[in-house]
């Protein structure tokens, strides 16, 4: 019987091969995945388009190099992640912050509300793009904190209180 | 930690406490703390909150528009300047090389027709035959039609790839110049010793020529790419 890594593995070949169909495939299955964690990180919906293609076609070149170790995946989101913080080390861009507000908790029933999720995104959105890179990584996409010092660069100590402080910051936007 | 129930923990220990990474010890002392202190209870509780909501969020998102076109295309702009770079690592040697022959060809021909004259000057002195004043591979007529159709050529492929010019990286343009200032300067040189000498040797127009012909080659190549 054939495994997942094996099939991926296959994939993986055949895109390398220059099989359009396989790439539409793995494009299919893996773009929205893609998209998220790069527009969350990135904050805006054009950076996050250019990333996302530009994780395809660094995923397709270097695709004769993925041995299904891990699955194809894992494999694409990692590659995203290092195409986000890449562009983040090339393109300082102009951090702005959220005014403090008086704390207020969190009504309970806005969980479920459609609109706090938007709220909630633009929030992320509106963090300093260090820390909301770093707050992505832990909260979102559920890396640990040694995992996304590792990624970033930063020293551990650093990460943790720049996604602590991201997280006040998300809440001081919400409670506005 | 050092923190005795008065002292309200910082904000990464409440986010360790949340996220349940506190050893037993530390965790302890923030349970106590938290006993006596609802504004830490209430910090805890909307950590809590958040974090749940954060990680509720949804994993996929539409991008809205279909990348794959801009995927292959940028794929296919990488290799064709990969391609481009290969060729130009893989003329560079050869045109440097025939750009230094050509120099020295050009030095060593007049060198030899300065020779050739001294000779022809001593032997005429000396009532000896004159040496010989054609050899018979490329005549005249000839020479000067091949030659003006090469600089007609040239002058078509110059304007071409000034029109081309924009697409070609700044090495490359630095390049095919550097090589066409050398072959020029070989023509320079070659059409000075012809100038100089009335016995307009054959030798000569062939280098000439063959002078011509590379600087057409590096044009086409510089187009091509």
């Amino acid at each position: 019987m054939t495994s997942t890594h094996e099939i991926e593995a296959e994939t993986a070949r055949r895109i390398a091969a220059g099989d359009d169909a396989a790439f539409d495939r793995l494009y299919g299955e893996n773009v929205e995945r893609v998209y998220a964690v790069c527009l969350r990180m990135a904050g805006d919906v054009p950076r996050a388009r250019a990333l996302t293609q530009e994780a395809f076609v660094r995923a397709w070149e270097r695709m004769d190099s993925f041995r299904g170790e891990s699955r194809i995946s894992t494999w694409l989101h990692r590659i995203a992640v290092n195409v986000v913080l890449e562009s983040g080390r090339s393109r300082r861009r102009r951090e702005h912050r959220f005014a403090a507000d008086e704390d207020t908790a969190l009504h309970p029933a806005r969980a479920s509300d459609p609109g706090l999720r938007l709220d909630l995104e633009r929030a992320i959105a509106g963090l300093p793009p260090g820390a909301r890179r770093m707050l992505v990584l832990r909260d979102v996409e559920g890396h640990s904190y040694e995992e996304v010092a590792e990624l970033t660069g930063a020293a551990l100590g650093t990460v943790k209180s720049q996604i602590s402080r991201a997280r006040r910051l998300v809440r001081e936007a919400l409670e506005r | 930690m050092s923190m005795d129930r008065q002292q309200h923990p910082t904000d990464t220990t409440i986010d360790a406490y949340v996220e349940e990474l506190l050893a037993d010890a530390e965790r302890s002392l923030v349970d106590a703390h938290l006993r006596e202190c609802a504004s830490c209870r209430g910090e805890v509780a909307r950590q809590r909150e958040l974090l749940a909501e954060l990680r509720a969020l949804p994993r996929r998102l539409e991008p809205g528009i279909d990348l794959r076109p801009g995927v292959r295309g940028e794929l296919a702009r990488r290799a064709h300047a990969r391609r481009r770079r290969a060729a130009l690592r893989a003329l560079r040697v050869p045109l440097a090389a025939a750009a230094v022959l050509l120099i020295a060809i050009t030095a060593g021909v007049t060198a030899l027709l300065l020779s050739e004259r001294r000779a022809a000057e001593f032997a005429t002195t000396e009532g000896a035959p004159s040496p010989p004043t054609d050899r018979g591979a490329v005549s005249l007529a000839d020479f000067r039609d091949s030659r003006s159709d090469y600089v007609r050529t040239a002058q078509e492929l110059s304007i071409a790839l000034e029109r081309h010019r924009a697409l070609l990286s700044p090495e490359t343009v630095e390049l095919v110049e550097e090589n066409l200032r050398t072959i020029d300067r070989a023509l320079r040189e070659a059409d000075q010793a012809l100038r100089e000498d009335s016995v307009a040797s054959p030798v000569l127009r062939e280098l000439i020529l063959a002078t011509h012909q590379k600087k057409v080659e590096v044009l086409r190549w510089a187009i091509s790419l």
